[in-house]
C-alpha cells in the first residue's frame, strides 16, 4: 500500500519508490530504498512526517503516495 | 576675514563635522558598491544573520 | 604551506556551529536548510596557516542541486588537503551516505561525530574505533554546541592533511565492480589513481556534468553506456539506484557492529511535540498564536514600555535614572493643585462672579497680586466652593476633594516640580545637543539641520530599537529551536490545495528578518513559475525594517491597541496566500504542484548566548543602517522640507511652502482615496522605497519629533492628529504590501533576470497594496460611518474583483490534485 495509507506509528518496510525522477532520487539519497524501515510520525491532510533511519523527513502527499510499503 | 572666522567658529566646526560624517558615509557606500555589497545595509547577505531561518 | 580543511556534512548536522567554533567568526546557526550558497572560509583558531572552508550542507554529491554541485566542484577542483566530515550522531546511517562518497574522492577524510551529548543522553552507544576501522578514517567525537572535542578534531584533520591517504573500504557487488573497472579502462586512464574511483562511479551513474567535464567522446560515452545497460538489466534497476542501494546496504552492515540504539523506533520528544504542533486541527491555531505572541509582545507590551523610554526620554526631554517615582508623585500632586485652581475658577463663574480678570492675570508671566487678592476676597465672601474629582488613569474615581477659597490661594503657590531635582535626571539627546549648539553659537540653520533634521529623523527610527531587539530575540528563538521548518510543512497543506508547494514558503520565513535573502532563497524552488511567484510575494511578510512603521502606527496612532501589530503579520500572510491562489489561477503561473520533501531537524533548546548574539548582530546592523543611509535621507528631507521659493527667492520657508511640500502635493491626490492624501504621508511612503525605516524617519522630521515643548505634550502628537484610525491602518497596510526597499527591488530584478517579469512583480505589489488599502479605507468608512461616494463604489468593485480572482475555478487542463499511480486523494 502507499505510505499515505499506513497507520501512524506502525513500522513498515519500503517495497518500491516511484514518482518523478528528481524527487525519487532525492528520497533515495535520504535512505528511502526498498527494504528500509519507515514509520509515520504524524500525518496532516495526506502530507506525512516519517521516521527513517533515525531522521525525520516531511513528505508531501503526492510523493508519499508513490512510496509503496 | 578673521573676524568672520572667530564669530562663526562654532558653526564652522559643527558644519565641518557634519560634512565629514556625510562624506564618510557616502565614501563607504561607494566602497560597498564596488565590492558588490548592498549600499543600503553594507552587507553582502552571506554574512548577515538575517539570512538564516 | 597553508593547509586547507574542507568542512563537509549534511544540513542540520551542526556544521556551521563547528565552523564558528573552529574559526571564531561571528556567524550563527539557524536550524534550516537555508540557502547560503556562498563559500565561507576562515582561519583555524590558534593556527593561522590552516584555512577552513565551510561547504554547503549536502546529503550527497549528485549533480542535481546547486549546493551539491558547488561542494563537489570545490572538492575535485580545489582539492583541499583534508576533508573534515561532520556527522550527526543521532542519525548516523543517513549521514554516512555522504561519507562513503567523500572517501572515494582521493582526499584524506577525518570524521567528526557531532551531537555526542545528545547521543549520550539518549543512552545510545557508538563504537568509534570500530567505526574508524570499518571506514578507514579517523573518527573523533565532538559536541559543537557544548564545545567539546573540537580542537581534537581540528588537530586530527591537520595531522591527516597530506600525510595519510583514506582508502575507501566499501565495495560494490561483483557485477558493478566489473562495470566500474570497465569504465575506468575506457575513459579514466588519464586520471591519477586515487581519483579514478569517484569518477568511475559518477560515470556509472550517468552524471552529465562529469561526462561534460571529462570531455568524453561520443564513442567512449556509447561504450560506457553499453556496460551500464547490461548491469542495469541484471539488477532490474537504474544505475543510480543500484549505487545508492548498495551504499546503504554497506552502511547498514557496519552500523550493526558499531552502533547500539537504545530506543529504536520509539517516539522521541521531538516527535511528541510534532504530533501536537502539526496536528491537523491544532497546527494553524498554534502557529497563529505563536506569531501573535511574537508581535504582540515585541511591539505592544514589553516593547512599548522600552520604546516609550526611548522616544519620550532619550530622544525627548529626558529620563530618570533614579528618582523617577518620586518625581511622578510630585508631578501628580502639582497636577492636582493646578486642577483645583481650574475647578475653583469654574465654580466661581457658575456662582456669578467675574473670573475673567483673575484668569487672565494668572495666565500672564507676572500675575497681578491685587487682582488675585480681590478675587479671593469676593470668592470667600460669596462663598464659592468647588469639588474636584480625582480620577486615576482609567478614569475611575479615586477621591473627591473640596476646594475652598483658602485652598485656591494655596494652590496658586504650587510650583511645578523640576525633574532635574529628583534623583539622577538624564536630559534627552535633543536637549543636550541643543544646549551645546546654543553654547557654541552655532548658526540657526545648522542647528535646524542637526536638531530638526538628523536628530528628529534618526532619533525617531532609533526610538524603536528596543522593540526591534525584542522581535529579534523571538525570531532567533524560533529559528534555532527548529519550529520554522515545521511551519513550511504546515503551510504546505494550504498551499498544496491551490497548486503551490510548501517549499515556496521557506523564502517567506527568511523574509521575516530581511527580504533580500528571502528573495534569494527562492533559488531552491525548481519550478520556474513557482519560483517567480515566490519572488513576487516574499516581501509581503513584514521584514525587520518595517517594524518601526508597525510600532509607530500601533503606538502613536492606535494607542497601543493589542491587535494592530499582529495584524500586520497576518495581513502579510493573507496577501501571500491570496496572491498564491490568484496567480496560480492565471495562465502565467498555472502548473503542476512540485513535491515537497524536507528533513526536519529535531527540536532543541537554543542557548541563550546564541540567541543574544543573533539579536545583537541584527540590532547592530539596524543601528548602522540608521546612522548611514537613513541619516543621509533625513538630511535630504530636512533640506527639501525647510527650503523653497517664497516671494521669488530661494531660502528657508515654512514647511508647507517647501520644495518637498510642493512635490508631495503633486502626488498626494493619488492617495486620497486611501484616506491619506496629504503630502507628508505621500512623501513618507516614497522615502520608504530607499529603506522602509525612512517612513518613520521622514515622519519624524515632517511632524516635528524631538521638539521639546514646555507642556510636555506627547511626542508624535502632531502625527496622531493628522490620521484617522482608518486612514492610519490603510497607510500601514499600504506600506507593508507595496514595493519593498531598493535593496530588495534590486534582488527581485536579479532573481527575475528579465525586465518583463521584474515589471510584473513590482506592479503587482503596488497594485495589491493600493487596492487593499482602498478597500480598507473606503469600505471601512462605509460600514462605520455610512459614507457613500464614488470611493465606496470603487472599494466594492475592487473587493468584488478580488473575490472573483480568488474564487474562480482553476484553469481547465491543469491538474491540481495529482494522485500518482493509485489516484489517491488523501
Amino acid at each position: 500500500m502507499p505510505l499515505t495509507m499506513a497507520k501512524i506509528g506502525e513500522k513498515n518496510s519500503i517495497k518500491k519508490v516511484g514518482g518523478k525522477e528528481e524527487a525519487r532520487q532525492f528520497l533515495e539519497t535520504l535512505g528511502f530504498i526498498p527494504g528500509t524501515q519507515v514509520t509515520i510520525v504524524t500525518r496532516i491532510g495526506g502530507n506525512v512526517i516519517v521516521n527513517i533511519k533515525d531522521s525525520r523527513v516531511a513528505i508531501s502527499r503526492e510523493m508519499a503516495a508513490e512510496i509503496i510499503v | 576675514m578673521f573676524v568672520f572666522l572667530a564669530e562663526n567658529i562654532g558653526t564652522i566646526l559643527v558644519g565641518m563635522a557634519v560634512f565629514g560624517i556625510v562624506s564618510a558615509i557616502i565614501a563607504k557606500m561607494i566602497r560597498d558598491k564596488r565590492n558588490g555589497k548592498s549600499i543600503i545595509c553594507g552587507s553582502d547577505c552571506s554574512s548577515c544573520r538575517s539570512n538564516r531561518c | 604551506m597553508p593547509i586547507t580543511i574542507a568542512l563537509a556534512g549534511n544540513p542540520n548536522s551542526g556544521k556551521t556551529t563547528l565552523f564558528n567554533a573552529l574559526t571564531g567568526s561571528n556567524q550563527f546557526v539557524g536550524n534550516w536548510p537555508g540557502v547560503t550558497v556562498e563559500k565561507k572560509e576562515g582561519r583555524l583558531k590558534g593556527n593561522r596557516d590552516v584555512i577552513v572552508a565551510d561547504l554547503p550542507g549536502i546529503y550527497s554529491l549528485s549533480p542535481y542541486s546547486l549546493e551539491e554541485v558547488i561542494a563537489r566542484n570545490y572538492l575535485i577542483d580545489e582539492h583541499p588537503d583534508v576533508i573534515l566530515n561532520i556527522i550527526d550522531g543521532t542519525n548516523l546511517e543517513r549521514n554516512l551516505f555522504l561519507t562513503t562518497q567523500l572517501t572515494e574522492l582521493g582526499i584524506p577524510v577525518v570524521l567528526a561525530i557531532n551531537m555526542m551529548d545528545v547521543v549520550k543522553k539518549n543512552g545510545d552507544k557508538i563504537n568509534t574505533s570500530q567505526l574508524a576501522k570499518e571506514l578507514g578514517c579517523q573518527v573523533i567525537e565532538i559536541s559543537a554546541l557544548k564545545g567539546t572535542g573540537i580542537m581534537e578534531a581540528a588537530k586530527a584533520a591537520v595531522d591527516t592533511a597530506g600525510n595519510v591517504k583514506t582508502i575507501p573500504r566499501h565495495g560494490f557487488s561483483g557485477t558493478v565492480e566489473h562495470t566500474l573497472a570497465h569504465i575506468e579502462e575506457a575513459a579514466l586512464h588519464d586520471l591519477s589513481e586515487e581519483r579514478r574511483r569517484w569518477y568511475s562511479i559518477k560515470l556509472f551513474e550517468r552524471d552529465e556534468k562529469i561526462i561534460a567535464k571529462l570531455k568524453l567522446g561520443q564513442e567512449q560515452v556509447q561504450h560506457i553506456e553499453d556496460s551500464i545497460k547490461s548491469c542495469e538489466t541484471e539488477f532490474d534497476n537504474d544505475s543510480e539506484s543500484i549505487v545508492t542501494s548498495e551504499r546503504y546496504a554497506y552502511i547498514e552492515s557496519i552500523i550493526k557492529g558499531c552502533v547500539k540504539i537504545k530506543n529504536k523506533g520509539s517516539l522521541s520528544a521531538s516527535d511528541k511535540i510534532d504530533r501536537i504542533v502539526t496536528n491537523r486541527w491544532l497546527a494553524f491555531p498554534i502557529f497563529a498564536l505563536v506569531m501573535f505572541i511574537v508581535y504582540f509582545v515585541s511591539v505592544t507590551t514589553v516593547g512599548t514600555f522600552v520604546t516609550d523610554w526611548a522616544n519620550d526620554g532619550v530622544f525627548g526631554e529626558g529620563w530618570h535614572l533614579t528618582g523617577g517615582s518620586a518625581y511622578e508623585e510630585a508631578a501628580g500632586n502639582f497636577e492636582i493643585e493646578r486642577l483645583k485652581v481650574e475647578v475653583y475658577l469654574t465654580a466661581a463663574r457658575e456662582a456669578g462672579l467675574n473670573a475673567e480678570a483673575v484668569a487672565e492675570t494668572l495666565e500672564s508671566e507676572e500675575p497681578d497680586e491685587a487682582v488675585v487678592d480681590a478675587f479671593i476676597a469676593d470668592a470667600s465672601a460669596a462663598p464659592v466652593a468647588a469639588q474636584l474629582d480625582v480620577t486615576d488613569e482609567e478614569g475611575n474615581l479615586e477621591e473627591t476633594l473640596s476646594v475652598s477659597a483658602t485652598d485656591f490661594k494655596t494652590a496658586l503657590t504650587a510650583e511645578e516640580p523640576d525633574p532635574a531635582d529628583f534623583g539622577v535626571w538624564v536630559p534627552g539627546v535633543p536637549v543636550i545637543v541643543g544646549r551645546f549648539l546654543e553654547a557654541i553659537n552655532c548658526a540657526e540653520w545648522l542647528q535646524g539641520l542637526i536638531l530638526d533634521g538628523i536628530i528628529a529623523g534618526v532619533g525617531a527610527v532609533l526610538g524603536f530599537v528596543p522593540q526591534m531587539l525584542i522581535l529579534f530575540i523571538f525570531l532567533a528563538f524560533l529559528e534555532s529551536c527548529g519550529y520554522m521548518a515545521r511551519i513550511a510543512f504546515i503551510m504546505d497543506r494550504i498551499f498544496r490545495r491551490f497548486g503551490l508547494s510548501g517549499k515556496s514558503f521557506i523564502p517567506i520565513l527568511i523574509g521575516t528578518g530581511c527580504g533580500v535573502p528571502g528573495i534569494m532563497a527562492s533559488r531552491t524552488i525548481e519550478s520556474e513559475r513557482d519560483r517567480r511567484m515566490t519572488v513576487i510575494t516574499t516581501t509581503f511578510i513584514p521584514c525587520g525594517a518595517k517594524l518601526p512603521i508597525i510600532a509607530l502606527i500601533s503606538g502613536a496612532l492606535f494607542n497601543g491597541a493589542w491587535w494592530v501589530a499582529p495584524s500586520s503579520y497576518f495581513v502579510g500572510m493573507a496577501a501571500i496566500v491570496c496572491s498564491g491562489i490568484i496567480l496560480k489561477k492565471t495562465k502565467l503561473f498555472a502548473g503542476d504542484v512540485s513535491p515537497f520533501v524536507m528533513e526536519l531537524p529535531a527540536y532543541h533548546m537554543p542557548t541563550a548566548g546564541n540567541i543574544l548574539r543573533s539579536m545583537w548582530e541584527r540590532g547592530w546592523s539596524f543601528i548602522k543602517k540608521a546612522g548611514t543611509i537613513i541619516l543621509l535621507a533625513t538630511i535630504l528631507v530636512w533640506f527639501t522640507s525647510g527650503f523653497g521659493w517664497a516671494d521669488g527667492s530661494f531660502g528657508m520657508v515654512d514647511m508647507s511652502d517647501s520644495i518637498l511640500a510642493r512635490l508631495g502635493s503633486l502626488i498626494a491626490p493619488l492617495f486620497a482615496p486611501l484616506g491619506w492624501g496629504n503630502w507628508r504621508a505621500a512623501v513618507a511612503a516614497v522615502t520608504g522605497l530607499v529603506a522602509k525605516e525612512n517612513v518613520v524617519g521622514t515622519f519624524g522630521i515632517l511632524y516635528g519629533f524631538a521638539e521639546v515643548s514646555e507642556d510636555g505634550i506627547e511626542v508624535w502628537s502632531e502625527l496622531s492628529a493628522a490620521f484617522t484610525g482608518l486612514a492610519a491602518f490603510s497607510f500601514l497596510v499600504f506600506n507593508l504590501l507595496c514595493a519593498p526597499c531598493f535593496a530588495a527591488i534590486g534582488a527581485i530584478k536579479r532573481e527575475m533576470n528579465n525586465a518583463g517579469w521584474f515589471f510584473i512583480a513590482i506592479a503587482y505589489q503596488c497594485v495589491i497594496a493600493y487596492v487593499v488599502s482602498l478597500c480598507i479605507y473606503q469600505l471601512g468608512l462605509f460600514f462605520s460611518a455610512g459614507n457613500f461616494g464614488i470611493g465606496t463604489v470603487a472599494g466594492f468593485l475592487s473587493l468584488a474583483g478580488f473575490l472573483f480572482l480568488l474564487l474562480r475555478p482553476e484553469l481547465k487542463g491543469q491538474p491540481l490534485k495529482t494522485g500518482g499511480a493509485f489516484g489517491i486523494n488523501a
